[in-house]
């Protein structure tokens, strides 16, 4: 079966928290305001690595307006955090390892008097040396970061015998490339509000991508039973990976007991550069060699990533890169190697895309060097060597066959044609335009052997809805919008048939994170496995009262309707008045737990589904200045289904956004620990300037025959290989390997008007 | 501090310290706020007027998130200072369409997916409003200027470009 | 009521309504006193930290600071800039529009609409750094100043280098001759290089005018640049050079080794000295050949 489609907007449906966005109706949790809160402001290390000597908190507690200052010694539970390890202290006591770290917070009337609180705690620090690259941090004699070492992670991977793989090769490359540290940039900052409750509990009302992690984590540093917090965490303003790990939640929530007030933190920017995560800094040296024919032979790979001072899923996203190293191309001789370390950088962790933003660069980077060394068309050398449908993943695990990796390059050559043909030539002769390719393989779900399981439930509302609930979170990528679709798909209801209903740990199941493109394959399977039992409840109830029997009947719009042997089924029921419940009949209710689909091999964190994409990129390089301008940026993406069309417009050329900037101007640039670029006046995100105006979305939707997945979720895979379509785009026009991204202007200048005078001077007029 | 005690309204030629009754219009209702006159316009609206579709982001005026009308002019209210906004008409995104009826540019943003977290929509609607306003049929260039100061971090902008061409095709 | 985010600063805000009366404020003050327009460089630097001065001298209802004009009657005519006008309004403006569209193209440049709505033109020279500078700069710019010696016309480059701190801007005056030399014909340029498309700071902003003889030749050279990490100077050494060059190919040549041999930038964590260098020796080189182009003595 054969099924791609173009999406436009107009094939689509508006979201449903649509209305409330445009009008600016809709409340994010850092909107809300309760009664007699405070304002809670927390104190951050003023230096990258130092010994605390004394931490005096005396002058700030009695400034009047104050109500609390709190430190390491006022946490109940365990002082720290972390999704998989709780290294980083919720307060840092002896010593600080980033300039995110927190020592004090407080709670006071207002944010003025909180932040002059935060000026008159007195701490005395003595410096220590920085470790502001892993090679310093991994040099012997180096001070330990954590008693378990400065290396957080090491992975490798290793498949038939790489020497005689390059001993055969007839050509070899060799590079290192180096990839920036992304900043997620959401509009809205982290925060919210933090409630006490009578029963001696709290509410949370704080953006998360995991409600119940945010819960658990918080139990375990508050001493307190999971039962009696409540985590409220849709919707935000964005979030990318970055509010998936807790940030300000535990500081306002030990302000709220402390107090017993409402406590507001809501960070400002420049907080949110400071104790926020970012995507890993990675430099990564390959060496790939191939036949004179272009079949890929020996890949060998040294990955080192700058995980920062703590842990969060720095392991995770180091195993993520390693699995992607050989990405979709068939290598028989491989061997990669994977190092996480621990630096005074800040704190990287996770990010859209999770560690395979920069081994696709890279993997794709050596590919272009390669077929440019073998003369052959890009495309053309990259047919040689993907991977067919069934062939094993890229750890030589078992895998959900899936004929993605032929199918986007089909298309993309197919856009390649097209553009070439629409690129017109820019007037002036010092801007050149360039075109350029790159494919990749992206991994749904947490793999295997991490705890990954999802669910769902139906139920029939009091109000006569088909409610249905999940513990996913609206961070802005349209997962209401999967929902509500796939109800409609499912049901054949009507959209005011369908309560939809996330966000809040008190009333949803425990459905895993909203991470790792999950969301809406769970959503899919959820419904498969709930439709059935659902459905037939809901009948056996109309059936009772009727007497019509469960096989006449189905459900659609409104209410239940009896088959017709001939012509539209019949209305003869009212979901309103089913849910009116008659003595002796229990509340309709079926839930449903499952793990995520995984591979069989034990491989830990292989994946077992996985989505494809191509992307092409057409470029103007100005040598006078080195500016590049992407006038195309398309995108052909192989994940199933589409199920949202406008969601999944949305996530493909929003994430071709995002992924610009990385390539062109993203860097949270630190020196010596310390952030440079603290706002958006020097962190530069891309402007609508910087975008070309339209973007042509290719859906890929055939999936192997006998497929039993449904959809993937298609949040990632839209921003894994921008970069490496932008950068040979750049080599397309002028000549120049960019190998460090963000690329720079610098580079470009100085590679393309070698030995000095340039080189349009001399053979061009204006 | 020595303050003359002569000129100390804001409507005067000086003024003190501290709070005073700051009188503005806001969605074409006159409003009297206590505030210094230093206070940022944003958080008038949202911490006194509730009015938090007015985002806050970089408080920088690097964003716009929290971009609103004075006069009918575009401007960022976290650049704002309340001295400034005495006499003067500010519209916000509340002012602008209702969950019943929407104004074009809201409709034409659902229908185009111009937004997802949707945090800085609020901003980049009036900021589409005042280029239509005054260029009801914009080139991509002009739309490029006009929408320079508002950053979204979630469409790509793809989406808020066809969201323009959608209004000037409905306007026209 | 609402607190100032700042609460520590206890700000006075006098609402002057006279030139004279808002210098009377500042010369009373003097450190403890700024003036205000549209305030958007002010508020910026207060979210970074730089608290508000005790006094803020709001020029917002001097009408004398307002409106541009044409004024032909005098010695050397001049468009008349208000000090207060918004950077938009000169956007909209005909005179701007017709007479100084460099001045257009450069303004568009500055931030957004939604600063350019509240900042000045007068705001954007005050502090000695801002985008317009150099360009206007090469228009031989000068700004009509009140201090306490009176009001008088000084040129910018003077403006900017000594800055009296009192003074405040009446007007901007940019002299007609700058863009219509009568026999003579000009040749001007304004490249401002930033990060990204738009709403950047400068990594260099550079401008120039040149004007010509019938045979091509450079009889007067302006060169001017800024950056985030320069403010806006004139390039004598290159302005000197050029004076007498005739366009040519070697001339364009020429000035690229020369830029390369005596222009010193600065570094910041974006961009590196050596970077700033190249791309100025290759905007000029280019501007040169487009120069060449445009003379009526190559199109003959």
């Amino acid at each position: 079966m054969e099924a791609k489609s173009p999406l436009t907007a107009q094939t689509t449906s508006i979201r449903p928290d649509g209305v409330e966005k445009v009008t600016g109706q809709l409340s994010y949790l850092t909107d809300l305001s309760f009664s007699a809160t405070l304002y809670g402001k927390v104190l951050r290390s003023a230096f990258p690595h130092a010994k605390v000597l004394s931490l005096c908190t005396k002058e700030a507690e009695n400034l009047p307006g104050v109500h609390a200052v709190l430190t390491a010694k006022d946490v109940p539970g365990v002082n720290g955090y972390g999704i998989i390890e709780p290294d980083q202290p919720v307060f840092c006591e002896d010593r600080v390892r980033s300039v995110g770290d927190a020592l004090a917070a407080v709670a006071a009337d207002s944010k003025e008097i909180a932040e002059r609180a935060l000026r008159l705690i007195k701490v005395e620090y003595e410096e220590l040396p920085v470790l502001d690259t892993p090679e310093k941090s991994l040099q012997e004699g180096a001070p330990l970061l954590h008693e378990k070492g400065n290396q957080l992670h090491e992975r490798t991977h290793a498949n038939g015998d790489i020497e005689a793989g390059f001993a055969a090769a007839a050509v070899i490359e060799e590079e290192t490339y180096q990839l920036p540290r992304q900043m997620h940039a959401y509009m809205e900052t982290e925060g919210g509000t933090v409630v006490p409750e009578a029963d001696g509990g709290i509410t949370v009302y704080m953006g998360t991508q995991h409600g119940f992690k945010d819960r658990f984590q918080l139990a375990r540093l508050l001493n307190m039973d999971e039962d009696n917090i409540r985590v409220v965490s849709s919707p935000m303003g964005g979030s990318f990976g970055g509010k998936d790990e807790l940030n300000v939640q535990p500081y306002a929530a030990l302000l709220a007991l402390k107090t017993k007030r409402p406590v507001k933190i809501h960070q400002s920017r420049e907080e949110s550069v400071k104790a926020g995560l970012k995507r890993h800094p990675m430099k990564i040296t390959m060496k790939t060699g191939a036949d004179q024919d272009g079949n890929l032979l020996a890949h060998q790979v040294e990955i080192v990533a700058d995980t920062g001072a703590y842990s969060t899923l720095g392991p995770a996203i180091l195993d993520f890169a390693v699995e992607h190293a050989a990405g979709l191309y068939i290598i028989p001789h491989l061997k990669i190697h994977g190092l996480s370390v621990f630096t005074n950088n800040g704190v990287a962790g996770e990010f859209r895309g999770f560690g395979g933003n920069q081994i696709t660069f890279a993997l794709e980077g050596q590919m272009d060097r390669l077929a440019k060394k073998l003369a052959l068309d890009p495309l053309e050398f990259r047919r040689r060597n993907v991977r067919a449908a069934t062939d094993p993943g890229p750890l030589g695990h078992r895998i959900a066959p899936h004929p993605g990796a032929e199918l986007v390059v089909e298309e993309v050559e197919k856009m390649r044609t097209e553009v070439k043909k629409e690129q017109a030539s820019p007037q002036e002769p010092w801007v050149k335009t360039g075109i350029g390719t790159a494919i990749c393989m992206h991994g749904g779900g947490l793999g295997y052997n991490r705890l990954d399981s999802a669910g769902g439930q139906l139920a029939l509302s009091e109000d006569g809805r088909l409610e249905i609930s999940f513990g996913f979170e609206e961070v802005g990528q349209g997962i209401v919008s999967v929902i509500e679709t796939l109800m409609i798909d499912t049901f054949s209801c009507a959209k005011e048939d369908i309560k939809t209903v996330i966000g809040d740990t008190e009333v949803v199941p425990k459905t895993g994170s909203t991470t790792a493109s999950r969301g809406t394959s769970m959503v899919w399977h959820a419904l498969e496995r709930m439709k059935g039992p659902f459905t037939l409840q809901l009948l056996e109830r109309v059936s009772k009262r009727t007497g019509q029997s469960t096989d006449a009947m189905l459900l659609a719009k409104n209410g239940v309707y009896v088959r017709a042997e001939e012509g539209a089924p019949h209305y003869i029921y009212s979901y309103k008045e089913l849910a009116q419940q008659e003595p002796g009949e229990d509340p309709i209710v079926v839930t449903t737990e499952f793990e995520f689909p995984t591979t069989p091999d034990p491989v830990d964190g292989g994946h077992f589904l996985y989505t494809f994409s191509s992307v092409l990129a057409a470029v103007q390089v100005n040598l006078l200045t080195g500016q590049v301008k992407v006038t195309s940026l398309d995108q052909a993406v192989a994940a199933g289904p589409v199920v949202s069309r406008l969601g999944y417009l949305g996530q493909i050329e929003g994430g071709s956004g995002m992924a610009l900037g990385y390539t062109l101007m993203e860097d949270a640039v630190m020196e010596e620990g310390e952030y440079q670029t603290v706002n958006f006046d020097s962190y530069l995100i891309p402007g609508i300037g910087d975008m070309p105006a339209s973007i042509e979305v290719e859906a890929v939707e055939t999936l192997a025959e006998g497929d039993s997945y449904g959809p993937r979720g298609v949040g990632e895979i839209g921003t894994v290989a921008v970069a490496p379509a932008i950068t040979k785009a750049i080599h397309d026009a002028c000549g120049v390997w960019v190998s460090k991204l963000p690329v720079s202007r610098e580079t470009i200048i100085e590679s393309a008007n070698k030995g000095g005078a340039p080189k349009w001077l001399s053979t061009s007029k204006v | 501090m020595a303050v003359n005690k002569q000129s100390v309204t804001v409507q005067e030629p000086g003024s003190v310290p501290g709070e005073r009754t700051l009188s503005f219009s806001v969605n074409g209702r006159w409003q009297k706020v206590n505030a210094t006159p230093t206070t940022r316009l944003v958080t008038i609206l949202r911490e006194e007027l509730q009015l938090t579709g007015t985002k806050i982001s970089c408080e920088i005026g690097r964003c716009g998130a929290c971009s609103v009308w004075m006069d009918g002019e575009l401007i960022n209210s976290c650049l704002t200072l309340a001295y400034q906004v005495e006499g003067r008409e500010i519209t916000t995104i509340e002012g602008v369409g209702t969950l019943d009826k929407l104004d074009p540019v809201q409709e034409a943003f659902l229908q185009e997916g111009g937004f997802q977290c949707g945090y800085c929509t609020p901003g980049m609607i009036m900021a589409v409003k005042a280029l239509v306003k005054e260029r009801p049929d914009p080139s991509e260039e002009e739309v490029e200027e006009a929408l320079a100061g508002n950053l979204c971090r979630c469409t790509g902008y793809t989406g808020i470009h066809r969201a323009v061409q959608r209004v000037v095709k409905d306007l026209s | 009521m609402v607190q100032s985010q700042h609460v520590a600063e206890r700000t006075v805000v006098w609402q002057v309504k006279s030139v004279e009366e808002a210098l009377h404020k500042k010369l009373e003050y003097k450190d403890q006193a700024m003036y205000i327009a549209g305030g958007t460089y002010l508020q910026l630097q207060r979210e970074k930290g730089i608290p508000f001065p005790p006094n803020l001298i709001s020029l917002a209802l001097l009408p004398e600071l307002q409106g541009i004009s044409l004024e032909e009657e005098a010695e050397s005519p001049f468009l008349q800039v208000g000090a207060q006008t918004s950077l938009n309004t000169c956007l909209r403006d005909p005179l701007i529009i017709s007479m100084f569209p460099l001045l257009v193209q450069a303004i568009k440049q500055v931030a957004a609409p939604a600063v350019r709505n509240r900042g000045t033109i007068g705001g954007n020279l005050s502090f000695g750094s801002g985008d317009l500078v150099p360009l206007l700069l090469a228009y031989d710019a000068s700004v009509s100043v009140l201090d306490d010696t009176g009001q008088k016309n000084i040129p910018l480059h003077e403006y900017i280098n000594q800055p009296s701190e009192n003074s405040l801007i009446i007007h901007v005056l940019l002299p007609l001759a700058s863009v219509n030399a009568g026999e003579e014909e000009t040749f001007s340029f304004y490249k401002k290089i930033g990060r990204r498309e738009a709403f950047t700071t400068s990594q260099l902003s550079v401008a120039g005018r040149f004007q010509l003889s019938k045979d091509a030749k450079i009889i007067k050279a302006l060169l001017t640049v800024g950056s985030s990490e320069e403010y806006p100077r004139h390039l004598e050494t290159i302005e000197n050079w050029l004076q007498g060059a005739v366009l040519t190919e070697e001339t364009a040549a020429g000035i690229h080794e020369v830029v390369m041999k005596s222009y010193q930038p600065g570094t910041d964590a974006f961009s590196s000295a050596k970077y700033r260098k190249r791309i100025l020796a290759n905007i000029l080189t280019a501007e040169v050949m487009r120069a060449q182009e445009n003379a009526s003595y190559y199109k003959e």
